[in-house]
Formats: C-alpha cells, sequence, structure tokens
C-alpha cells in the first residue's frame, strides 16, 4: 500500500547516473555533459565562435584532469561528478549554457585532484596584476 | 586626468539600491578571504539551477564535505550565493555583478590601505576619468583608484563573455589618454571566470589590449596585493 505521506518524484528531476569507479568513466561522463552544454551554447549564433572556441579548450582540460584513465577513482569523487553533470543536465538556458563550459572543467578538475590555472598567472592580455603592483 | 562622479540615470538608482543590499557586502567579504575552491562554489551556485544545498554539497565534497578544511567558510558562501540565486534570473544578474564590483573595492582597498590611513578612502566606485580636451566616456568605471601618481581604473565583469571592444578600446583610451597627460592610470578588468574562457575571449578582440590587466577567478588575490591562499 503506498505511503499517503511520501513525497512525489520531482518530474523535472534528473536520475543520476551511475558512479564512475574509474578516472576514465569519470571523463566519459563530464565529456558527455559537457558536449551537450556546448550544443545548447552554440545556439546563440553571435557568440558561435566563442563557443567552440571554448568547448574545445574545455575538452582539453578535462581530459588533463583526468589524468590516468584507468586509475580507480574515490566514491566521493565519482559521486561530485555526476552531481555536477546532474546539475548541468538541467541546463535549458543557452546563455547559461555557456556560463557553465567554463565553470564544469573547473569543478571536474577539483574533483579529480587537479590543479586550477597557476595562480598569478595572466591572461596573456598585459597578465595578472602584480602583488606589487600600482 | 581628474576623476568626477557619474551622473546617476533611473536605472543606476535601481542598480545602487541593488549594490546598497546587505548580502552582496557579506558575499563578498567572505569570497575576499576565500580559496579558489571556494571562489569556484560562489560562482557555480550564483550561476546555477539548484537552490537545494544538499545538491552542492554533492558537488563540491572537497569544500562542503564533512573533512573539508575551513568548512564553516564555505557553507557560509553556499548559504550567500544561493540567496542570490534565489532571487530569480533577472535580479541574480544584477546582484552577480554588484557582487563582483564589492569584492574587487575590497581586495583593491586592502592593497592600497598600504600608502597610508586615508588611503582607502581613494578607491571610489562609478566614477569618470576626464582628460583635457577629450570628450568623456558615456559608461563610468566601476572603481578607481584616485592617488596622485597610483591612479588605476577598473571595469568588473561576472563572466569571460563581458569583455568586448567596447570595454578595451574604454580602458586602453583612458591609459593612452594619461600617457597623454604624462601621469600614470593603469587599467583592468576583473572577470570572475576562469583564466581559460578569458583567455579564450580575448583571443578574439581585435581591440587593444597590451596595457589591460586582467585578473580572473585564479588572481583575484592579486588585487589586495597578496599571493593565492
Amino acid at each position: 500500500m503506498p505511503d499517503p505521506d511520501a513525497i512525489p518524484p520531482d518530474p523535472d528531476a534528473i536520475p543520476p547516473g551511475p558512479t564512475p569507479a574509474t578516472r576514465g568513466a569519470a571523463l566519459a561522463t563530464a565529456l558527455a555533459a559537457f558536449d551537450a552544454l556546448a550544443e545548447l551554447g552554440e545556439t546563440i549564433e553571435d557568440e558561435w565562435s566563442y563557443v567552440t572556441a571554448l568547448a574545445d579548450a574545455g575538452r582539453s582540460r578535462l581530459r588533463a584532469a583526468a589524468g590516468s584513465v584507468d586509475e580507480m577513482l574515490p566514491a566521493d569523487r565519482g559521486a561530485a561528478i555526476v552531481a555536477a553533470c546532474g546539475e548541468v543536465a538541467r541546463i535549458t538556458d543557452p546563455h547559461r549554457a555557456i556560463d557553465w563550459l567554463s565553470t564544469l572543467p573547473a569543478i571536474v578538475e577539483l574533483s579529480l585532484g587537479g590543479a586550477p590555472t597557476a595562480p598569478g598567472a595572466g591572461t596573456g592580455a598585459g597578465a595578472g596584476v602584480a602583488a606589487s603592483g600600482a | 586626468m581628474r576623476f568626477q562622479d557619474a551622473a546617476k540615470d533611473a536605472r543606476a538608482v535601481v542598480y545602487a539600491g541593488i549594490q546598497a543590499d546587505p548580502l552582496v557586502a557579506r558575499l563578498a567579504a567572505l569570497v575576499a578571504d576565500a580559496t579558489y575552491p571556494q571562489r569556484l562554489v560562489a560562482r557555480a551556485v550564483m550561476n546555477g539551477e539548484s537552490t537545494d544545498a544538499d545538491t552542492w554539497r554533492a558537488v563540491f565534497p572537497t569544500e562542503l564535505g564533512p573533512d573539508a578544511p575551513e568548512r564553516d567558510r564555505a557553507e557560509a558562501i553556499l548559504a550567500a550565493s544561493l540567496e542570490v540565486a534565489e532571487r530569480g534570473e533577472q535580479a541574480r544578474s544584477q546582484y552577480r555583478g554588484a557582487f563582483v564590483e564589492e569584492l574587487t573595492q575590497v581586495l583593491v582597498r586592502r592593497r592600497v590601505a598600504a600608502a597610508g590611513p586615508t588611503a582607502a578612502a581613494a578607491v571610489r566606485r562609478e566614477r569618470r576619468v576626464l582628460f583635457d580636451g577629450v570628450a568623456a566616456e558615456i559608461h563610468p568605471y566601476d572603481l578607481t583608484v584616485e592617488l596622485p601618481g597610483r591612479a588605476e581604473a577598473w571595469d568588473c565583469k561576472w563572466g569571460a563573455r563581458g569583455i568586448n571592444a567596447d570595454v578595451l578600446n574604454q580602458l586602453d583610451d583612458a591609459r593612452r589618454h594619461a600617457v597623454d597627460e604624462e601621469t600614470a592610470l593603469r587599467v583592468g578588468l576583473v572577470v570572475y571566470d576562469v583564466r581559460t574562457s578569458c583567455a579564450v575571449r580575448l583571443a578574439q578582440q581585435t581591440a587593444p589590449r597590451q596595457g589591460t590587466v586582467v585578473v580572473t577567478l585564479e588572481t583575484l588575490d592579486a588585487l589586495a596585493g597578496r599571493k593565492p591562499r
């Protein structure tokens, strides 16, 4: 007999995928979510060039973060990547998708233990702010 | 070169209300002392779909998990960021912009304060930079440092998409006009986005940018004159 107090399932909820056990499986999960984001972002025609370049850079970051693909991944890290990918799967706004093309690889780097972009380095445009700056 | 308050139009008056919201100052104060991963939490949550805290704890176990270092700060950042996210799409966009400006002010004031007890007051918001014989720019700078010989002008952006030709040209024009007056003006962009995105965006711009400093999520601490935590 059904529980009358049970909370009905959220129709918009994204079912979680299987938790990746290896870094390679985590990479595959992240790349699938990332590709969907890129496809959504590309629908903004004015930003097509930026989105495609950003997507290329993002895939490179993801692959670099994965490292040894056969290496086992702690369960909480695999679950974190599934949770992050579940979050991006909820995105329907292409503008928000573009924002997440930069955020998702950074989160995956964190989960996989990769170092963030070297602190203090600039962007190639006048470089970063010097600590002893103005 | 001289500085001047920008005239406030109706939109600026509405935005001023958001800038003055204590939530903006609270979040900026938390993030000013945060690590890079904690700053990433703020970006993700303020830009996310979910407003359920447990979802974000699952996404960021290294920052919000039971064994995370400095978990209290990360939780406070999560709570404040969720408050922004819960304000609806249009409002959250304005809150994010106000947050980046406030954060920039907090960090720059820490660096400038080393110049003396009253120096922090030289860090101003929403100011124009005027030069003799040059028409004033329409848009004021988000933040200026108005110290003789150490002047700065900054624009603040939530994401790399805010980098465009207009912004780069305005900053570079100001820097060049200052040079024409034989004075120094450091100009820059503070972008609450990762370096990769900014680099990709900048690579597609043809506007001059060699004299413009770009500060990203990874390098925010340099604004305060310190190394990343």
